[in-house]
């Protein structure tokens, strides 16, 4: 009945629009719903409202969120987002639009992951493969750096710039893998495995750059975990940015915050090692030098020590005597000495005076027999007719004994 | 050991040990002067061995090392 009624009066398009509503709101399905989709045309409206259409393969819906809800949503929703929405069904009857007004949305997918996530972390937690005390250190001047990363991305590009910029050239060993998508946790656990056998590699980088939680999960996978775990070289993980934490960075030795982190971490600074190199030969030389200093400081003190100071006192006591002995030796010789040239002075006079010449000057004359040669000095000496010398002060004359000899008596 | 064949990492921990031992109250004057000399060399060797890097960059490709191009 009211189907003929309808079919046969004509209608406004907002009387049609108004009916389609009034249909949609009154259907206790549609007002209260969850869909799941994809987030494509996505507009965060000046106002603070939502617009975006939500589809699937085959399907697209109008959707609308306004201020007031879109404030409750907790990540940053972009086009390609898996979402969960909830809300109910209306009609903008302006323009008969079919939409849905959304008052709840939630990121799919990664909400799973994430759990995924923690009961993982939980279990190898539990087993011990994150124990700090299993953790070994990092080389300081390794020889050579074994990377498992992807050939174009972050990770070998940061690496080989730090390098390049410490001036060190520490030798790389690139082993690329997918780092993300089907199978790309297998990829990596063989890289692992290859580049912890070679000999001369002393540290390992695994990681790549930023992402989503999706990009990133090949990290986070057990399979990983367990190689990262096996790996008897040291280990370090940088995936993706600061605020992103995997899996594999709680099992490696080191987590770096960012790749270009992880190359810091393992390339060391040439300026840093010969700064090293520069305080270690300064502090050997400042303890030799010390040393040194003990010994003469020891010397020192064994020279001023009081068997020494003995010594020396001694020694002055008898350089004293020595000086007063030498004085009163000194004065007694030149008394001596003195009175011996007082001595000389007379007898040198008393000679003199005693001399014959002397005599001879005084007035006397010397009578020498002239064929002996001797000194006559007696009267009973000469020989009557006999040739005498006679030797005056200045000259002699020859003399004969005549006469009579008339004797003395003493 | 001799000095030459130590490696860059050998040679700094030698290098760490002389100058702590040399720190230590008991060594002799003649330890030390030895010691010093010891350190001198290994100096030299480390400093030779940071000149000495090469920066090599390669790739496993096919199952073989090559070089990488940047």
């Amino acid at each position: 009945m009211l189907g003929d009624l309808v079919r046969n009066m004509t209608m406004t398009v907002k009387q049609l629009n108004d009916y389609a509503a009034n249909l949609l709101e009154r259907d206790e399905v549609l007002q209260g719903l969850l869909v799941a989709g994809e987030l494509s045309n996505f507009k965060h409206h000046s106002s603070g409202h939502m617009y975006f259409t939500l589809k699937d393969e085959s399907a697209a819906i109008r959707c609308v969120m306004f201020r007031q809800d879109a404030q409750s949503v907790d990540f940053n929703p972009a086009d390609g987002a898996k979402v969960t929405v909830g809300g109910y069904v209306s009609l903008y009857r302006k323009e008969g639009q079919f939409q849905l007004h959304v008052k709840s949305m939630r990121l799919e997918g990664v909400g799973q992951l994430y759990e995924q996530f923690e009961k993982l972390k939980a279990k190898l937690e539990a087993e011990g493969l994150f124990d700090p005390l299993a953790k070994k250190a990092l080389p300081p001047y390794p020889r050579r750096i074994g990377v498992a990363t992807s050939r174009m991305g972050a990770v070998i590009r940061d690496i080989i710039s730090v390098a390049t910029r410490r001036n060190l050239g520490v030798d790389i060993l690139l082993y690329p893998v997918a780092v993300q998508g089907q199978g790309a946790e297998f990829e990596i656990k063989t890289a692992i495995e290859y580049l912890d056998a070679v000999d001369d590699i002393d540290v390992i980088i695994i990681g790549r750059g930023g992402g989503s939680m999706e990009d990133l999960w090949a990290f986070n996978e057990e399979v990983l975990a367990r190689a990262v775990y096996a790996c008897q070289t040291p280990i370090v993980s940088a995936v993706g940015h600061e605020t992103d934490y995997s899996i594999s960075d709680f099992v490696a030795d080191m987590r770096a915050p960012t790749p270009s982190a992880a190359a810091e971490l393992v390339v060391p600074r040439v300026e840093e090692v010969l700064l090293g190199i520069d305080s270690l030969v300064s502090a050997a030389q400042g303890s030799l030098f010390d040393r040194m200093q003990q010994m003469e400081q020891r010397m020192g003190a064994i020279v001023n020590s009081q068997q020494v100071a003995g010594i020396h006192s001694r020694v002055g006591q008898c350089e004293q005597q020595v000086g007063h002995w030498g004085k009163l030796i000194a004065n007694t010789v030149q008394n001596k000495l003195g009175k011996t040239e007082t001595m000389l002075d007379y007898l040198a006079k008393a000679c003199e005076s005693a001399s014959p010449a002397t005599a001879l000057e005084r007035g006397y004359s010397l009578v020498i027999d002239t064929s002996t040669g001797r000194t006559i000095r007696s009267i009973n000496e000469i020989v009557m007719g006999t040739e005498a010398t006679v030797r005056f002060a200045d000259g002699r004359a020859t003399a004969v004994f005549t006469g009579q000899i008339e004797k003395e008596d003493a | 050991m001799d000095v030459d064949k130590l490696t860059l990492e050998e040679a700094m921990q030698e290098l760490e040990g002389i100058a702590k031992r040399m720190e230590e109250e008991d060594a002799t004057v003649d330890e030390s002067v030895n010691l010093y000399a010891r350190a001198k060399e290994l100096e030299k060797h480390c400093r030779a061995k940071l000149e000495g890097y090469k920066e090599r960059i390669q790739v496993m490709e096919g199952g073989q090392e090559r070089p990488l191009d940047i």
